[in-house]
């Protein structure tokens, strides 16, 4: 009997369609518990930053520093919800404010070489440090000025990183005796409250108790086929492109040690762990259970692809910036990285040819 | 039937089904994306080892240049005065910035040439990084000029009219010239690059001898690189030889970034502020990033021709040909045995007095235009939400870019007004669908 329904409906992707909608329901869920996570860490942070404002002792900056690898961890899990004009990067996503990059350091503070540097330490350049503002300078016509987001908290906590051995090294005096000490607290605590209400903007849009919310409208069984495509999207592209090329072997090709996302905080090879950790989470979560449905080997491919992107992950050495330099002998593990990652893609985009769908590609 | 074989065969039908959709005219050059994306793809036919570097390239222009110093060293050294800190901010996902559609200050694709203006240098940089003064700001208003179709349907145009206040360093003197610029979209012009000269030259008839109203010519300009004088290809003007030097003289031009081409930075007497500035390196993309952004550009593919064995692009094709359009808008070329499809035959035409400016880096006359190939421009709607063209964005779609011509495009343009509306909204549907 299924083999005759198999034979009548040649696109098994249509004769699974219940599979597809369990599959559809188990990614919104999971997205929305994974944003809920980043923002209650988003919270933590903010709690973390308002001690170490109230008391900016070197010990609460430790502190929030530590907050702010916790919530870098529950975060990049959840860019595996972008690349297809989700909540996070649709319309009026907050993407671009909560992790732009490359961040413009002396546009914000000093820095090496520009003792003098930055909007903190000119109140004429900006009088209020408040959300508006600083939103409005964040992606203004013909100026991308990063100044908000993760980046810019992880700058404001640990300062540029001039060392091969160590991290940024901000001291806690910057908020305490050093000219201009009140206007980084008052920009740390405005850029903690920015990524709190972004996160919030997002998990709503994710909500399922929500009856008007963007789950609602991708869990609907009339967009089955393009919420499917979104989620592989998401992984393929993920993978393909912003990790393997624009993370990845960019900063192997620039060779420059900074060049890298997280780069204050030394914490880079972790948004790669947890970003691919993000897409285990989409395609264990039901995708290759769907996909092996109907072609168990493409799908033993994609877990095989998985599996391996993980491995590469861990062994990248850490801090990231030393691998990339010239002649490190990190360079062949990164590689390594960026080919499991290209690899991973393709496997996510045979999956995608399987169920019957075609996976655009990004910008 | 076994379970094995049966998903033999469906592999092989998804397969076949896909195959189905997708015509296999695109050649190695082109794609048939029709999203907003549609601009971005590298040529379909590059390993995965260029793929990589068409990234890196991608990933210089599209992110955004910071102010020196930076712990980012290979992207830091914006301005210090500039239009833009991105590539992508007046090529936006590798389209047509908007140009002079925004009133007031205008958009960042919007940048101004000038000519006899002592102490600006070649362009004006209305923006500048916190400590140097901007050098002016520019103000754009709209004219709207009524016109007739020969069958009574009437039109109006929209010219842009251009102030500038608190210059800097002194109002211009009387002989000045000042020429706005939009950034275009960027796709094919590693195709432009390899038309082969003398297939251009050949085109040329500068003392119009075959009568046909048409006098298209070619200028020599200087490449950098060799030290050689060759065929102008881009710009506006043909001013630039090579893709490398017209992206190199962005970076320094628009974006304030000193390259292996352009070692100086825009700071010209007196603009010491400017001077002092704290660099990001000498220069600030080394000859490595400039590769790799010139490898982008001339790998960046173009959309294939929406439907070109349809009834309808047959028709419009005919006007097309018929009213002259033709003449210089060459239909196709040949790259590596490939058919090429960009509509132009690289050549400067006078296009009349109303468009005619000035530019500093060829020597084309102030009415000469180079022909603009027309691929993909009925897809910069969906990639950039506009319509705009022509040199500072002032045409609002196809229909105005042809009423616009002058010169030696007279002729086409009075034919078109002359056409039943059918056969106008054929013509136009047609260039939509290059």
């Amino acid at each position: 009997m299924k083999w005759l329904v198999v034979l009548i409906l040649p696109l098994a992707a249509q004769a699974a369609s219940a599979n597809t909608h369990d599959a559809i329901i188990a990614y919104s869920k999971t997205a929305y518990a994974k944003y809920g996570e980043a923002l209650m860490d988003a919270q933590m942070l903010k709690s973390a930053i308002d001690q170490f404002i109230a008391d900016p002792t070197e010990a609460n900056l430790i502190v929030a520093r530590s907050a702010w690898l916790t919530s870098r961890a529950s975060y990049s899990p959840t860019e595996v919800y972008r690349l297809y004009g989700g909540p996070i990067d649709g319309e009026n996503g907050p993407e671009g404010a909560l992790n732009s990059w490359p961040l413009d350091e002396a546009y914000i503070d000093y820095v090496d070489g520009d003792a003098n540097a930055g909007f903190i330490q000119h109140p004429d350049r900006l009088p209020t440090i408040a959300a508006g503002p600083l939103r409005d300078l964040n992606e203004k016509d013909g100026e991308k000025n990063i100044a908000t987001g993760y980046h810019a908290i992880e700058f404001m906590l640990w300062g540029q990183d001039l060392y091969a051995d160590s991290a940024g090294r901000r001291p806690a005096t910057d908020y305490t005796t050093a000219p201009f000490a009140d206007r980084r607290k008052a920009y740390l605590s405005v850029l903690a409250d920015m990524i709190v209400a972004d996160l919030q903007f997002v998990t709503d849009a994710w909500n399922p108790q929500n009856p008007n919310s963007y789950y609602q409208t991708f869990t609907n069984p009339a967009r089955e086929q393009e919420s499917l495509k979104n989620i592989l999207t998401g992984v393929a592209n993920l993978s393909g492109f912003e990790l393997s090329q624009e993370r990845m072997f960019t900063p192997l090709d620039n060779m420059s040690q900074e060049d890298e996302h997280s780069c204050f905080s030394d914490n880079t090879h972790n948004d790669f762990i947890y970003d691919v950790k993000g897409m285990a989470n989409v395609l264990r979560g039901g995708i290759i259970d769907l996909v092996r449905e109907t072609d168990e080997d493409v799908a033993l491919e994609l877990e095989e692809a998985l599996a391996k992107a993980e491995k590469a992950m861990a062994a990248i050495p850490v801090p990231f910036d030393q691998a990339i330099t010239e002649n490190s002998p990190g360079r062949p593990f990164v590689m390594k990285g960026v080919e499991s990652l290209e690899a991973l893609s393709e496997a996510t985009k045979q999956a995608a040819v399987v169920l019957g769908l075609e996976i655009p590609k990004p910008e | 039937v076994s379970l094995k074989n049966y998903r033999i065969f469906r592999r092989l039908l998804v397969l076949a089904i896909l195959l189905a959709g997708t015509p296999l005219k695109a050649g190695p050059f082109s794609v048939e994306d029709r999203t907003f994306n549609a601009f971005g793809h590298p040529y379909p036919s590059v390993t995965v080892e260029e793929n990589r570097l068409f990234h890196v390239g991608n990933s210089i222009f599209r992110d955004n240049w910071v102010r020196a110093p930076s712990t980012t060293k290979v992207r830091d050294g914006l301005g210090p005065t500039f239009n833009a800190n991105t590539c992508s901010a007046c090529h936006e996902l590798d389209g047509r910035g908007e140009g002079a559609a925004k009133l007031g200050f205008p958009s960042a694709s919007l940048l101004f040439r000038i000519e006899n203006i002592p102490g600006y240098g070649g362009q004006l940089n209305p923006l500048s990084i916190d400590g140097v003064p901007p050098e002016v700001v520019p103000n754009v208003e709209h004219a709207l000029v009524p016109g007739l179709y020969a069958d009574g349907t009437p039109y109006e145009l929209r010219r842009p009219i251009y102030t500038f206040s608190q210059w800097l360093y002194g109002a211009p003197p009387a002989t000045s010239r000042i020429s706005p610029r939009v950034g275009q979209q960027v796709i094919g012009v590693g195709l432009l690059e390899r038309i082969p000269a003398d297939e251009i030259e050949a085109q040329a008839d500068p003392d119009d001898k075959n009568q046909d109203g048409i006098s298209g010519r070619t200028i020599q300009v200087l490449n950098l690189r060799t030290g050689q004088i060759q065929l102008g290809r881009f710009g506006w003007k043909s001013e630039q030889p090579t893709v490398e030097q017209q992206s190199a003289g962005a970076l320094v031009g628009d974006i304030g970034v000193t390259n292996p081409l352009f070692p100086e930075e825009n700071c010209p007497a007196p603009q010491v502020e400017c001077q002092n500035a704290i660099n990001g390196g000498a220069p600030e993309a080394d000859e490595r990033v400039l590769s790799r952004l010139v490898f982008y550009m001339t790998h960046l593919a173009v959309p294939t021709r929406r439907d070109p064995e349809s009834a309808e692009f047959l028709e419009g094709e005919k006007v097309f040909q018929r009213i002259g359009c033709a003449s210089c808008h060459t239909p196709s070329y040949q790259i590596d045995g490939n058919a090429i499809y960009p509509y132009t035959d690289m050549l400067l035409h006078d296009m009349g007095a109303e468009l005619a400016d000035r530019d500093l880096g060829g020597n084309a006359l102030p009415t000469e235009w180079r022909t603009p190939p027309l691929w993909g421009i009925g897809l910069i709607h969906v990639v950039n939400k506009h319509t705009n063209l022509l040199h500072d964005g002032r045409a609002r779609g196809v229909a105005e870019a042809v009423l616009w011509h002058g010169g030696e495009g007279e002729r086409a343009r009075e034919a078109f007004r002359s056409l039943s509306q059918l056969e106008r909204d054929r013509l136009v549907k047609f260039v939509n669908s290059l």
